[in-house]
Protein backbone atom coordinates (compact mmCIF):
# COMPACT_ATOMS: atom_id res chain seq x y z
CA UNK A 1 0.00 0.00 0.00
CA UNK A 2 1.38 3.36 -1.03
CA UNK A 3 -0.65 5.54 1.30
CA UNK A 4 -3.57 5.25 3.72
CA UNK A 5 -6.15 6.56 1.23
CA UNK A 6 -5.62 4.13 -1.61
CA UNK A 7 -5.36 0.40 -1.92
CA UNK A 8 -3.39 0.17 -5.15
CA UNK A 9 -1.93 -3.10 -3.90
CA UNK A 10 -5.40 -4.44 -4.60
CA UNK A 11 -5.92 -2.72 -7.93
CA UNK A 12 -6.66 -6.15 -9.45
CA UNK A 13 -9.57 -6.63 -7.04
CA UNK A 14 -11.34 -3.67 -8.61
CA UNK A 15 -12.23 -5.68 -11.69
CA UNK A 16 -15.79 -6.90 -11.58
CA UNK A 17 -15.76 -10.61 -10.66
CA UNK A 18 -19.53 -10.98 -10.98
CA UNK A 19 -21.52 -12.12 -13.98
CA UNK A 20 -25.19 -12.10 -14.83
CA UNK A 21 -27.28 -14.66 -16.76
CA UNK A 22 -27.47 -14.14 -20.54
CA UNK A 23 -29.87 -11.36 -21.58
CA UNK A 24 -30.50 -10.57 -17.92
CA UNK A 25 -30.85 -6.81 -18.39
CA UNK A 26 -33.17 -7.12 -21.42
CA UNK A 27 -35.34 -9.59 -19.50
CA UNK A 28 -35.24 -7.47 -16.37
CA UNK A 29 -36.57 -4.48 -18.27
CA UNK A 30 -39.58 -6.37 -19.61
CA UNK A 31 -40.17 -8.11 -16.25
CA UNK A 32 -40.16 -4.72 -14.53
CA UNK A 33 -42.67 -3.29 -16.98
CA UNK A 34 -44.92 -6.32 -16.38
CA UNK A 35 -44.53 -5.81 -12.63
CA UNK A 36 -45.57 -2.17 -12.72
CA UNK A 37 -48.60 -3.02 -14.90
CA UNK A 38 -49.56 -5.70 -12.35
CA UNK A 39 -48.96 -3.21 -9.56
CA UNK A 40 -51.30 -0.72 -11.23
CA UNK A 41 -54.02 -3.39 -11.44
CA UNK A 42 -53.46 -4.26 -7.77
CA UNK A 43 -53.84 -0.60 -6.82
CA UNK A 44 -57.15 -0.36 -8.69
CA UNK A 45 -58.33 -3.59 -7.03
CA UNK A 46 -57.25 -2.38 -3.60
CA UNK A 47 -59.16 0.90 -4.07
CA UNK A 48 -62.26 -1.09 -5.07
CA UNK A 49 -61.84 -3.36 -2.04
CA UNK A 50 -61.44 -0.55 0.48
CA UNK A 51 -64.25 -0.67 3.11
CA UNK A 52 -65.10 2.99 2.41
CA UNK A 53 -65.42 2.22 -1.32
CA UNK A 54 -67.73 -0.69 -0.59
CA UNK A 55 -69.89 1.51 1.65
CA UNK A 56 -69.96 4.28 -0.96
CA UNK A 57 -70.88 1.93 -3.79
CA UNK A 58 -73.62 0.39 -1.60
CA UNK A 59 -75.00 3.83 -0.82
CA UNK A 60 -74.82 4.80 -4.50
CA UNK A 61 -76.73 1.64 -5.48
CA UNK A 62 -79.47 2.43 -2.92
CA UNK A 63 -79.73 6.01 -4.19
CA UNK A 64 -79.94 4.79 -7.78
CA UNK A 65 -82.69 2.29 -6.93
CA UNK A 66 -84.55 5.03 -5.03
CA UNK A 67 -84.29 7.38 -7.99
CA UNK A 68 -85.55 4.72 -10.42
CA UNK A 69 -88.48 3.92 -8.09
CA UNK A 70 -89.33 7.61 -7.74
CA UNK A 71 -89.18 8.04 -11.49
CA UNK A 72 -91.49 5.06 -12.02
CA UNK A 73 -94.04 6.39 -9.52
CA UNK A 74 -94.05 10.12 -10.21
CA UNK A 75 -92.29 10.95 -13.43
CA UNK A 76 -93.29 8.16 -15.80
CA UNK A 77 -95.96 9.55 -18.26
CA UNK A 78 -97.91 6.25 -18.15
CA UNK A 79 -98.41 6.75 -14.43
CA UNK A 80 -99.75 10.27 -15.06
CA UNK A 81 -102.45 8.81 -17.32
CA UNK A 82 -103.30 6.13 -14.77
CA UNK A 83 -103.57 8.75 -12.01
CA UNK A 84 -105.83 10.90 -14.21
CA UNK A 85 -108.12 7.95 -14.99
CA UNK A 86 -108.38 7.14 -11.29
CA UNK A 87 -109.30 10.74 -10.50
CA UNK A 88 -112.07 10.76 -13.14
CA UNK A 89 -113.62 7.56 -11.79
CA UNK A 90 -113.69 9.05 -8.25
CA UNK A 91 -115.29 12.26 -9.58
CA UNK A 92 -117.85 10.28 -11.56
CA UNK A 93 -118.73 8.25 -8.46
CA UNK A 94 -119.42 11.39 -6.36
CA UNK A 95 -120.96 13.29 -9.26
CA UNK A 96 -123.83 10.81 -9.58
CA UNK A 97 -125.77 12.67 -6.83
CA UNK A 98 -124.92 16.15 -8.07
CA UNK A 99 -127.34 17.97 -10.38
CA UNK A 100 -126.09 19.75 -13.48
CA UNK A 101 -126.35 23.26 -11.98
CA UNK A 102 -124.24 22.33 -8.92
CA UNK A 103 -121.79 20.55 -11.17
CA UNK A 104 -121.52 23.69 -13.32
CA UNK A 105 -120.89 25.79 -10.21
CA UNK A 106 -118.25 23.37 -8.93
CA UNK A 107 -116.56 23.41 -12.30
CA UNK A 108 -116.70 27.20 -12.42
CA UNK A 109 -115.33 27.46 -8.84
CA UNK A 110 -112.46 25.24 -9.82
CA UNK A 111 -111.91 27.22 -12.98
CA UNK A 112 -112.59 24.17 -15.12
CA UNK A 113 -115.01 26.29 -17.21
CA UNK A 114 -115.23 30.04 -17.75
CA UNK A 115 -117.22 31.57 -14.89
CA UNK A 116 -118.63 34.36 -17.09
CA UNK A 117 -120.38 31.83 -19.29
CA UNK A 118 -122.74 30.85 -16.45
CA UNK A 119 -122.71 34.10 -14.52
CA UNK A 120 -124.58 36.09 -17.10
CA UNK A 121 -128.04 34.60 -16.50
CA UNK A 122 -129.72 36.63 -19.24
CA UNK A 123 -127.35 35.30 -21.90
CA UNK A 124 -127.78 31.80 -20.52
CA UNK A 125 -131.61 31.98 -20.67
CA UNK A 126 -131.45 33.50 -24.10
CA UNK A 127 -129.16 30.70 -25.20
CA UNK A 128 -131.66 28.17 -23.75
CA UNK A 129 -134.47 30.00 -25.73
CA UNK A 130 -136.52 30.63 -22.54
CA UNK A 131 -138.48 33.87 -22.32
CA UNK A 132 -139.45 35.68 -19.07
CA UNK A 133 -143.06 34.48 -19.28
CA UNK A 134 -142.04 30.84 -19.29
CA UNK A 135 -139.81 31.50 -16.25
CA UNK A 136 -142.66 33.09 -14.26
CA UNK A 137 -144.96 30.23 -15.24
CA UNK A 138 -142.38 27.66 -14.25
CA UNK A 139 -141.80 29.42 -10.90
CA UNK A 140 -145.46 29.35 -10.14
CA UNK A 141 -145.56 25.64 -11.00
CA UNK A 142 -142.47 25.09 -8.74
CA UNK A 143 -140.38 23.64 -11.58
CA UNK A 144 -137.31 25.77 -10.72
CA UNK B 1 -32.19 10.43 -22.76
CA UNK B 2 -31.21 12.82 -19.95
CA UNK B 3 -32.70 12.81 -16.44
CA UNK B 4 -34.56 16.02 -17.25
CA UNK B 5 -36.08 14.55 -20.41
CA UNK B 6 -37.12 11.39 -18.56
CA UNK B 7 -38.83 13.40 -15.84
CA UNK B 8 -40.52 15.66 -18.36
CA UNK B 9 -41.79 12.64 -20.32
CA UNK B 10 -43.04 11.02 -17.11
CA UNK B 11 -45.19 14.08 -16.34
CA UNK B 12 -46.87 14.02 -19.75
CA UNK B 13 -50.28 12.35 -19.76
CA UNK B 14 -50.12 8.68 -20.79
CA UNK B 15 -46.31 8.69 -21.08
CA UNK B 16 -45.37 7.43 -17.60
CA UNK B 17 -44.63 3.88 -18.68
CA UNK B 18 -42.54 5.02 -21.64
CA UNK B 19 -40.55 7.33 -19.35
CA UNK B 20 -40.05 4.54 -16.84
CA UNK B 21 -38.78 2.30 -19.61
CA UNK B 22 -36.22 4.98 -20.51
CA UNK B 23 -35.21 5.27 -16.86
CA UNK B 24 -34.71 1.50 -16.72
CA UNK B 25 -32.50 1.63 -19.80
CA UNK B 26 -30.28 4.32 -18.28
CA UNK B 27 -30.05 3.14 -14.68
CA UNK B 28 -30.79 -0.57 -14.34
CA UNK B 29 -27.20 -1.73 -14.90
CA UNK B 30 -25.60 0.88 -12.67
CA UNK B 31 -28.03 0.18 -9.85
CA UNK B 32 -27.71 -3.56 -10.34
CA UNK B 33 -23.91 -3.51 -9.88
CA UNK B 34 -24.21 -1.20 -6.90
CA UNK B 35 -26.67 -3.60 -5.26
CA UNK B 36 -24.84 -6.73 -6.39
CA UNK B 37 -21.58 -5.70 -4.72
CA UNK B 38 -23.47 -5.09 -1.52
CA UNK B 39 -25.53 -8.28 -1.39
CA UNK B 40 -23.09 -10.44 -3.44
CA UNK B 41 -25.47 -13.11 -4.78
CA UNK B 42 -27.20 -12.56 -8.13
CA UNK B 43 -30.63 -13.78 -7.04
CA UNK B 44 -30.56 -11.51 -3.98
CA UNK B 45 -29.46 -8.58 -6.15
CA UNK B 46 -32.31 -9.33 -8.55
CA UNK B 47 -34.88 -9.27 -5.72
CA UNK B 48 -33.47 -6.05 -4.27
CA UNK B 49 -33.36 -4.40 -7.68
CA UNK B 50 -36.99 -5.28 -8.40
CA UNK B 51 -38.10 -3.80 -5.08
CA UNK B 52 -35.98 -0.76 -5.79
CA UNK B 53 -37.59 -0.08 -9.15
CA UNK B 54 -41.08 -0.69 -7.78
CA UNK B 55 -40.41 1.98 -5.15
CA UNK B 56 -39.01 4.27 -7.83
CA UNK B 57 -42.16 3.77 -9.94
CA UNK B 58 -44.43 4.52 -6.99
CA UNK B 59 -42.43 7.55 -5.87
CA UNK B 60 -41.47 9.12 -9.19
CA UNK B 61 -44.56 11.36 -9.43
CA UNK B 62 -43.67 12.79 -6.00
CA UNK B 63 -40.03 13.38 -6.92
CA UNK B 64 -39.52 17.15 -6.82
CA UNK B 65 -35.90 17.29 -8.02
CA UNK B 66 -34.59 18.77 -4.75
CA UNK B 67 -31.74 16.33 -5.33
CA UNK B 68 -30.57 14.90 -8.66
CA UNK B 69 -32.45 11.91 -10.06
CA UNK B 70 -29.24 9.85 -9.89
CA UNK B 71 -28.84 10.65 -6.16
CA UNK B 72 -32.45 9.80 -5.42
CA UNK B 73 -32.29 6.48 -7.28
CA UNK B 74 -29.04 5.49 -5.56
CA UNK B 75 -30.52 6.37 -2.18
CA UNK B 76 -33.52 4.09 -2.76
CA UNK B 77 -31.31 1.25 -4.02
CA UNK B 78 -28.92 1.66 -1.09
CA UNK B 79 -31.71 1.64 1.49
CA UNK B 80 -33.27 -1.43 -0.10
CA UNK B 81 -29.94 -3.25 -0.10
CA UNK B 82 -29.23 -2.26 3.50
CA UNK B 83 -32.66 -3.47 4.64
CA UNK B 84 -32.05 -6.73 2.85
CA UNK B 85 -28.59 -7.17 4.45
CA UNK B 86 -30.02 -6.34 7.87
CA UNK B 87 -32.73 -8.99 7.51
CA UNK B 88 -30.24 -11.52 6.21
CA UNK B 89 -27.63 -10.88 8.90
CA UNK B 90 -30.29 -11.23 11.61
CA UNK B 91 -30.60 -14.85 10.50
CA UNK B 92 -26.84 -15.46 10.35
CA UNK B 93 -24.02 -15.92 12.85
CA UNK B 94 -22.05 -12.75 13.47
CA UNK B 95 -18.73 -14.24 14.46
CA UNK B 96 -16.12 -12.64 12.14
CA UNK B 97 -14.34 -15.78 10.93
CA UNK B 98 -17.58 -17.65 10.35
CA UNK B 99 -18.99 -14.70 8.40
CA UNK B 100 -15.91 -14.70 6.16
CA UNK B 101 -16.14 -18.44 5.58
CA UNK B 102 -19.82 -18.14 4.83
CA UNK B 103 -19.21 -15.51 2.13
CA UNK B 104 -16.37 -17.50 0.58
CA UNK B 105 -18.48 -20.67 0.39
CA UNK B 106 -21.39 -18.67 -1.00
CA UNK B 107 -19.16 -17.13 -3.68
CA UNK B 108 -17.65 -20.49 -4.59
CA UNK B 109 -21.15 -21.91 -5.04
CA UNK B 110 -22.31 -18.93 -7.07
CA UNK B 111 -22.27 -19.75 -10.79
CA UNK B 112 -22.29 -16.02 -11.53
CA UNK B 113 -19.06 -15.31 -9.65
CA UNK B 114 -15.82 -15.53 -11.57
CA UNK B 115 -13.33 -13.90 -9.20
CA UNK B 116 -9.88 -14.98 -8.10
CA UNK B 117 -8.70 -15.76 -4.56
CA UNK B 118 -7.90 -12.12 -3.78
CA UNK B 119 -11.35 -11.02 -4.83
CA UNK B 120 -12.98 -13.78 -2.78
CA UNK B 121 -10.95 -12.68 0.22
CA UNK B 122 -11.81 -9.00 -0.35
CA UNK B 123 -15.57 -9.68 -0.51
CA UNK B 124 -15.34 -11.92 2.50
CA UNK B 125 -13.57 -9.22 4.54
CA UNK B 126 -16.09 -6.62 3.37
CA UNK B 127 -18.84 -8.80 4.83
CA UNK B 128 -17.27 -8.39 8.28
CA UNK B 129 -17.19 -4.57 8.14
CA UNK B 130 -19.86 -2.42 9.76
CA UNK B 131 -22.57 -1.70 7.17
CA UNK B 132 -21.74 1.99 6.78
CA UNK B 133 -18.03 1.32 6.24
CA UNK B 134 -18.79 -1.42 3.73
CA UNK B 135 -21.15 0.86 1.85
CA UNK B 136 -18.75 3.79 1.70
CA UNK B 137 -15.91 1.53 0.62
CA UNK B 138 -18.06 -0.03 -2.10
CA UNK B 139 -19.14 3.35 -3.49
CA UNK B 140 -15.69 4.90 -3.32
CA UNK B 141 -13.45 2.02 -4.30
CA UNK B 142 -15.56 0.11 -6.83
CA UNK B 143 -17.74 2.83 -8.27
CA UNK B 144 -15.28 5.73 -8.03
CA UNK B 145 -18.00 8.04 -6.79
CA UNK B 146 -16.86 11.38 -5.41
CA UNK B 147 -17.18 11.99 -1.67
CA UNK B 148 -19.62 14.80 -2.45
CA UNK B 149 -21.87 12.43 -4.43
CA UNK B 150 -21.73 9.78 -1.69
CA UNK B 151 -22.49 12.49 0.84
CA UNK B 152 -25.68 13.44 -1.04
CA UNK B 153 -26.79 9.83 -1.45
CA UNK B 154 -26.15 8.78 2.14
CA UNK B 155 -26.92 12.21 3.63
CA UNK B 156 -23.70 12.10 5.65
CA UNK B 157 -20.94 14.70 5.91
CA UNK B 158 -17.89 14.34 3.69
CA UNK B 159 -15.66 14.25 6.80
CA UNK B 160 -17.55 11.30 8.26
CA UNK B 161 -17.38 9.49 4.90
CA UNK B 162 -13.61 9.98 4.69
CA UNK B 163 -13.25 8.57 8.19
CA UNK B 164 -15.44 5.55 7.32
CA UNK B 165 -13.43 4.86 4.18
CA UNK B 166 -10.15 5.19 6.03
CA UNK B 167 -11.28 2.70 8.71
CA UNK B 168 -12.52 0.27 6.07
CA UNK B 169 -9.19 0.37 4.21
CA UNK B 170 -7.26 -0.18 7.44
CA UNK B 171 -9.36 -3.23 8.34
CA UNK B 172 -9.03 -4.74 4.85
CA UNK B 173 -5.26 -4.12 4.93
CA UNK B 174 -5.05 -5.77 8.31
CA UNK B 175 -7.05 -8.80 7.14
CA UNK B 176 -4.76 -9.30 4.15
CA UNK B 177 -1.61 -8.96 6.30
CA UNK B 178 -2.90 -11.70 8.59
CA UNK B 179 -3.05 -14.22 5.71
Amino acid sequence: MKNGDSINWQEGAKANPFKVPDNYFEDFQSRMLDSIREEEKKEVRSIINLPITRWLSGAAAILLLGFIGFQQLYINPHNDLRAEEAMYSVVEFFAMDVDDWTMTEIMADNELIELDAVDGQAEFLEWMDIDEYTIIEAAMDGAY
Amino acid sequence: MTDKEILSLFRQKGQAEKAFNELLKVYQERLYWHVRRMVVSHSDADDVLQNTFLKIWKGLDKFRADSGLFTWLYRIATNEALSFIKQRSAKQINVVNEAEDLVISRLEADEYFDGDEIQKKLYAVLETLPRKQKLVFEMKYFQDLKYQEISEILETSVGALKASYHHAVKKIEHAFKED
